[in-house]
């Protein structure tokens, strides 16, 4: 584990989040949660099934905006940019680990680790370079021209995550990492994520596995009920 | 620019994913560019060709009518026309059709003369005796006669009359010499049983082309039992009757085409529940929606102009190179003895235009507005799966 420092690297300020807002089947997920995330912490944002953890973790990510609040990445309030500078904070601050890993099973291992470079100025000598060390990182290079319908569940994950840490993000987000997985993947991927984490990356998991809420690596857990941050602890 | 390349090769590789689907799209997309385009390529190089023949052609051709049918004309009426101002010449011209039962060919018959200027002799020379003639390719074809060779015609008075052939006539189409059959003037008057002093019709020359439509009135007043018929007459009955045939043609492939269209609709009515998937993905993974909408637009530029380009080269070959050969039976001329068409290559850059814009805008746009519903869906959806 490494500590944190105090610097915030995301500030989230009394954010709720509504779906279908004035509709009857109106849901609200986030009912103004206020929390930072430091740099270098592993953050477990622990709550049963629909508690809202995966809502908090998009609007982190960038991926949705809250309904009201602010969230700052850094020294950015990003909660009312535009989708275009969403989009490139996202890309180049984010590393994301899906529940379904979310690889796309046509492509070979390389293009889906690569997916996130296309969009990005980079040449594709610099691209095939990132590639090679977070594949080489996730320890996967043998399977690099294979398709990733046809690996393994835990080639699969892992080259999940390496496509979370081309992008060399800042802050990598897991949703429910550990959900298909059985105890040898499990402690293989924390494992992973402890190296990640050792090198300086900022870890935040969405998650009701125990296996993750007590593992050695996390440093802080936000408990989660029905939309609020109930508990806070640090191990 | 290194960003829209590396997008253009992820479409690329996106579309190797599903080879099969992407191919049946081209092969079905090709097809119908490549009967639309073989369609409008042979009428308009028919066009332009039998405009190109009929510039030698004379200005005005002064006919007899009868109660309603083409008679014969007496050479008198040519000795008043030629006194009209601004005419130049009058000249008969004698003509005609006979059956021939043993190629089961009807053969055009004329007799050397004035609209000779624009057929051209392959080999030979024209007739200079009564039982001489020349002949078109396809009937030197049909009847394995080369110069030096003899044929056996049918004559008004059902008498078989045997010619020597001593020139072959060949033109880039065979529009007008595959069936013909040239005998000197006399004879072919005398073989198609014409009365003396008659002639199938007059072919008028006039010195400027702004009075033929003046001439041509002033020998409908004078003879009022006269039909002059003007060249730009003929020439636009002929744009005419190939506009109606490739109008035709058309809505005969109307069933291709509207299955076409069916296709591009199923594609712009909805995306795959696969297809939403990756675009999320995309989306989460930090592509923008102008990002994947551009992805979208690329696959459908190379499979529309892939489709395109295969379809224009597939009617290229079929039209200009093998002639035509699935399009002749309903375009070509009304004789029996087709011609062989061998369209001169001349595509109007303005058709292909209008091929592509007709083909390619649809087709793109049809791949890129259901994505783009897609792609401004927040990421968050395929998070959640």
């Amino acid at each position: 584990m490494t500590a944190a420092t105090e610097s915030p690297l995301v500030r989230v300020e009394d954010v709720t989040k509504i779906y279908h807002l004035g509709a009857p089947d109106e849901v609200r997920a986030v009912r103004g949660i206020s929390m930072t995330v430091s740099r270098g912490e592993v953050l477990v944002i622990e709550g049963p099934s629909g508690s809202g953890k995966t809502s908090l973790l998009t609007i982190i990510g960038c991926m949705s905006r809250p309904t009201s609040g602010q969230v700052l990445v850094g020294d950015r309030r990003v909660s009312r940019l535009s989708e275009t500078a969403l989009t490139s904070i996202r890309r180049e601050t984010f590393g994301f680990i899906f529940q379904q890993l979310h690889l796309i099973p046509d492509l070979t291992v390389k293009d889906n680790v690569m997916l996130p470079l296309f969009p990005t100025g980079m040449t594709v000598p610099e691209m095939e370079d990132r590639v090679d060390r977070a594949i080489r990182s996730m320890s996967i290079e043998h399977r690099r021209t294979a398709r990733a319908g046809r690996i393994s569940g835990g080639e699969q994950q892992r080259t999940a995550i390496a496509r979370a840490l081309v992008n060399e993000p800042t802050i990598v987000i897991a949703d429910e990492p550990t959900a298909h997985l059985d105890s040898e993947l499990s402690a293989e991927l924390l494992e992973n994520l402890a190296v990640l984490n050792a090198a300086g990356t900022t870890i935040i998991i969405a998650t009701h596995d125990p296996r993750v809420i007590d593992h050695p690596i996390v440093s802080r857990r936000s408990v989660v009920r029905d939309g609020l941050i109930v508990d806070e602890t640090s191990p | 620019m290194r960003r829209h390349l590396k997008i253009l090769d992820f479409a690329l590789a996106s579309l190797r994913r599903r080879p099969f689907k992407n191919w049946a799209i081209v092969a079905v997309y090709a097809f119908t560019v490549a009967v639309v385009a073989s369609v409008l390529f042979l009428t308009q190089s028919i066009r332009r060709e039998a405009a190109q023949l009929f510039v030698g052609a004379p200005e005005l051709t002064v006919q007899r009518m009868v109660g309603g049918r083409h008679v014969p004309i007496d050479l008198a009426v040519g000795e008043t026309i030629v006194a009209f101002p601004s005419v130049v010449g009058v000249e008969p011209r004698f003509w005609g059709y006979t059956y021939d039962a043993v190629t089961e060919s009807t053969i055009t018959v004329m007799g050397a003369g004035p609209g000779m200027a624009t057929l051209e002799l392959v080999k030979g020379r024209l007739p200079t005796h009564a039982t001489e003639c020349a002949v078109g390719a396809g009937v030197a074809s049909m009847w394995g006669a080369e110069v030096g060779g003899e044929i056996i015609l049918i004559d008004a008075a059902t008498t078989g009359v045997l010619y020597e052939v001593v020139g072959t006539f060949e033109s880039p189409s065979d529009i007008l010499t595959n069936d013909l059959v040239v005998m000197t003037a006399e004879e072919a008057a005398l073989f198609l049983g014409l009365p003396e002093g008659k002639a199938t019709d007059l072919a008028v020359r006039v010195a400027n082309d702004n009075e033929i439509d003046t001439i041509a009135a002033k020998v409908k007043r004078a003879y009022p039992d006269s039909r002059p018929i003007t060249r730009s007459e003929v020439l636009r009955t002929y744009d005419a009757v190939f506009h109606w045939r490739s109008g035709m043609m058309l809505a005969v492939f109307s069933g291709g085409l509207i299955a076409f269209v069916i296709l591009a609709w199923d594609k712009a009515t909805g995306l795959s529940a696969e297809e939403r998937r990756e675009i999320g993905i995309l989306k989460a993974v930090g592509w923008d929606t102008s990002d994947v909408l551009e992805l979208k637009m690329w696959e459908g530029v190379v499979i529309s102009l892939t489709s395109l380009i295969l379809g224009l080269i597939a009617a290229m070959i079929h039209v200009f190179i093998l002639g035509a050969p699935l399009l002749t039976p309903m375009l070509r001329g009304w004789s029996v003895l087709f011609p062989e068409l061998h369209p001169t290559p001349n595509v109007d850059p303005y058709m292909l235009i209008a091929i592509g814009f007709l083909t390619v805008v649809p087709y793109v746009a049809a791949t890129v507005a259901p994505s783009w519903k897609a792609a401004v869906t927040d990421p968050d959806a395929v998070v959640r799966g």
